[in-house]
């Protein structure tokens, strides 16, 4: 008899949440909508801001002077000087014109036999104009302009070091040619940087880009905010005195939790494999793979525990106001809305003990790398804490009625 | 009624029953026997603790002491109770966005044939396939009392069964409830209303915590002066 009771029950409550859904069904269409374009313009300004733009540099030298010509151009083709700025050879007149319509944002005036003065330790002034329209770019500029002549100072210092040692001593090649190539090995090691260091991507978003970071927000967004608050209708005022009556048949407070839960669950389930579907087939964001929505269950059984617990909590329409100001609240104090390193030191605190740190985690393992156990197993306790907390909080408020 | 209550020694005993909610005593031992076949009211202003009382004796409630016990057995224990006791609160118990037979569905445990006596006798039949939200007040009540009988409890427990209904409305439900009683079944409900006064057999008065037995003429001149 009682599991009679307990299938009509569920097939109840199951019956109660599907109806729940077609009222929300097109509120989600037009929000997603919204929100995929709000997250387009989103990344496209983030990207933008990302990169800086090179400053353009004009590069003046004395006519006739090659040397410093070939000096300058090897500098120029370096590619830590051709990531932050471009360079570009002319004469004073028009480097000056160019500044004045705004096509440069500096100019270097380089002195005659600069290369030279250098190379004897003669410290000959360089000018450098910086536009006073200069770009946000130029800060970089100006900041790498500062290293590099230090840099150069530094390099100087262990060539005179050199000159100094190998003065009264045997030396097979001439002192001269000895500071040159050491000059010239200072720079290609000070300069071409890929020569000596690898390459390595720190992002506030881990391993993944920015695109990537808000496409998750997306759905997440999506199912636990605006789908997780469509199901406050089974949890309503009336549910409760539902609940109350219900109880007295047999039903106890885990057969009730995991009834709604399942429909909350296999439902958020079903949105997210059909947004992770139509992102594999129709763009190049993610590659989409049938084990990819296994995956995607436990990720549902957990973000509907979330949904279980707040709804337990508070019903009615206060219940709605109250889902959607905990869950927005959440979602930014967990860095679900920016990435937790862009969050204040405080806030940051906090991030480790809300899940949608731990929730964004797993999907971009689902989507974009391999899921590990650990993440996994977390997921699902998650999940199960939630779940607990809701049913014994909604145990609480029907018992007390 | 679909059947006879087999409710020889079904004599339903409280005895000092009392509850407080925080510091406020709400009922001060109230005792009172119910034999099969009778209707008992319970009359008082609102905020006196019928509700109280009555999910106490629906084993809901835990009370603070006392006793409760019927057909031999104790009703504060939620597994008797649920078997011995149907229980109708103020607010229908019902999902507003399913229909009749769903909701019966739901506490009956299965597929309910819609020729089942209770239906009949409530007037429910045709209304099986009709949601509850596009119900009327006494059409709802109607199918909550039919829900709360699902086990065919020999014990009704109503709390303000015909409350803002229609004459009509309240019409069924008493006829219901006079068959009910008729065959064996104790029913007992707390009300203002004239004709459900007119039903009961015992009559409390609850005032202060504590119950009061008067008549039926009693309760109506309470009811008359306002302070029932």
């Amino acid at each position: 008899m009682n599991i009679r009771k307990r299938l009509a029950y569920c097939r109840v409550i199951w019956k109660k949440g599907l109806l729940l859904l077609p009222r929300f069904l097109i509120a989600i269409i037009c929000i997603t909508g919204v929100l995929a374009a709000a997250v387009y313009g989103f990344y496209t300004y983030v990207k933008k801001d990302q990169i800086m733009p090179r400053a353009r540099v004009a590069v003046v030298t004395v006519e006739g002077d090659l040397l410093t010509m070939v000096g300058a151009t090897a500098v120029a083709n370096m590619d830590s000087v051709k990531q932050v700025a471009e360079l570009k050879f002319m004469s004073e007149a028009d480097a000056r014109q160019a500044m004045a319509d705004g096509n440069i944002e500096a100019a270097i005036y380089l002195t005659e036999d600069i290369y030279h003065d250098i190379s004897n330790g003669k410290n000959t002034p360089v000018l450098v104009q910086i536009s006073s329209k200069a770009r946000m770019g130029m800060n970089m500029f100006e900041d790498l302009l500062e290293t590099a002549m230090t840099l150069l100072h530094t390099g100087q210092a262990s060539v005179y070091a050199l000159e100094s040692a190998a003065e009264g001593r045997e030396v097979v090649t001439s002192i001269s040619d000895l500071m040159d190539l050491m000059a010239d090995q200072f720079v290609d090691l000070a300069l071409n940087r890929s020569m000596i260091w690898e390459s390595t991507l720190l992002s506030p978003y881990g391993d993944i880009t920015s695109m990537d970071f808000y496409i998750m927000t997306m759905i997440m967004v999506i199912t636990i905010v605006f789908l997780g608050m469509g199901f406050g209708g089974l949890y309503d005022r009336r549910s409760r005195t539902v609940e109350q009556c219900i109880r007295r048949t047999g039903i106890g407070p885990v057969t009730s939790a995991l009834a709604r839960v399942s429909v909350i669950m296999v439902v958020l389930w079903a949105l997210m494999a059909i947004v992770c579907f139509c992102l594999g087939r129709f763009s190049d964001f993610i590659e989409f793979k049938p084990v990819q929505l296994v995956s995607l269950g436990a990720l549902a059984f957990s973000m509907a525990g979330l949904i279980h617990l707040v709804h337990s909590l508070v019903s009615g329409s206060q219940g709605t106001f109250f889902y959607l100001l905990i869950t927005i609240m959440m979602f930014v104090a967990g860095g679900g809305l920016f990435a937790a390193a862009y969050l204040p030191g405080p806030v940051q605190k906090v991030v480790p003990f809300l899940p949608v740190e731990l929730w964004q985690t797993y999907l971009s393992q689902i989507l974009w790398g391999s899921v590990s156990r650990g993440t996994l197993i977390k997921v699902l306790l998650a999940g199960a804490g939630l779940i607990t907390a809701g049913s014994i909080c909604s145990e609480l408020i029907t018992k007390r009625g | 009624m679909e059947k006879e209550f087999d409710n020889n020694d079904g004599l339903l005993i409280v005895q000092n029953i009392t509850q407080r909610y925080g510091r406020r005593k709400v009922l001060k031992d109230i005792t009172f026997t119910a034999e099969p076949g009778s209707c008992i009211g319970i009359i008082g202003v609102n905020g006196g603790g019928k509700s109280t009382l009555l999910t106490i004796l629906a084993g809901i409630h835990s009370p603070r002491s006392g006793s409760v016990t019927f057909q031999g057995k104790n009703m504060l224990r939620k597994s008797v109770s649920r078997h011995l006791a149907g229980y109708l609160p103020q607010d229908d118990p019902l999902m507003e966005e399913l229909t009749a037979e769903d909701n019966l569905r739901l506490w009956y445990g299965g597929k309910v044939s819609s020729d089942l006596p209770v239906l009949t006798q409530l007037q429910l039949t045709e209304l099986m396939n009709m949601k509850v939200r596009n119900m009327s007040g006494g059409m709802k009540r109607r199918l909550a009392i039919a829900c709360s009988v699902a086990n065919g409890q020999p014990l009704l427990i109503l709390d303000e069964p015909t409350s803002s209904l229609d004459l009509h409305q309240k019409k069924i439900i008493q006829d219901y409830i006079r068959e009910y009683t008729k065959n064996g079944g104790i029913v007992i409900l707390s009300t203002h209303d004239v004709m459900e006064i007119r039903l009961c057999t015992h009559l409390y008065y609850l005032q202060d915590g504590t119950t009061t037995p008067v008549d039926v003429e009693q309760a109506l001149n309470m009811l008359q002066e306002g302070i029932s």
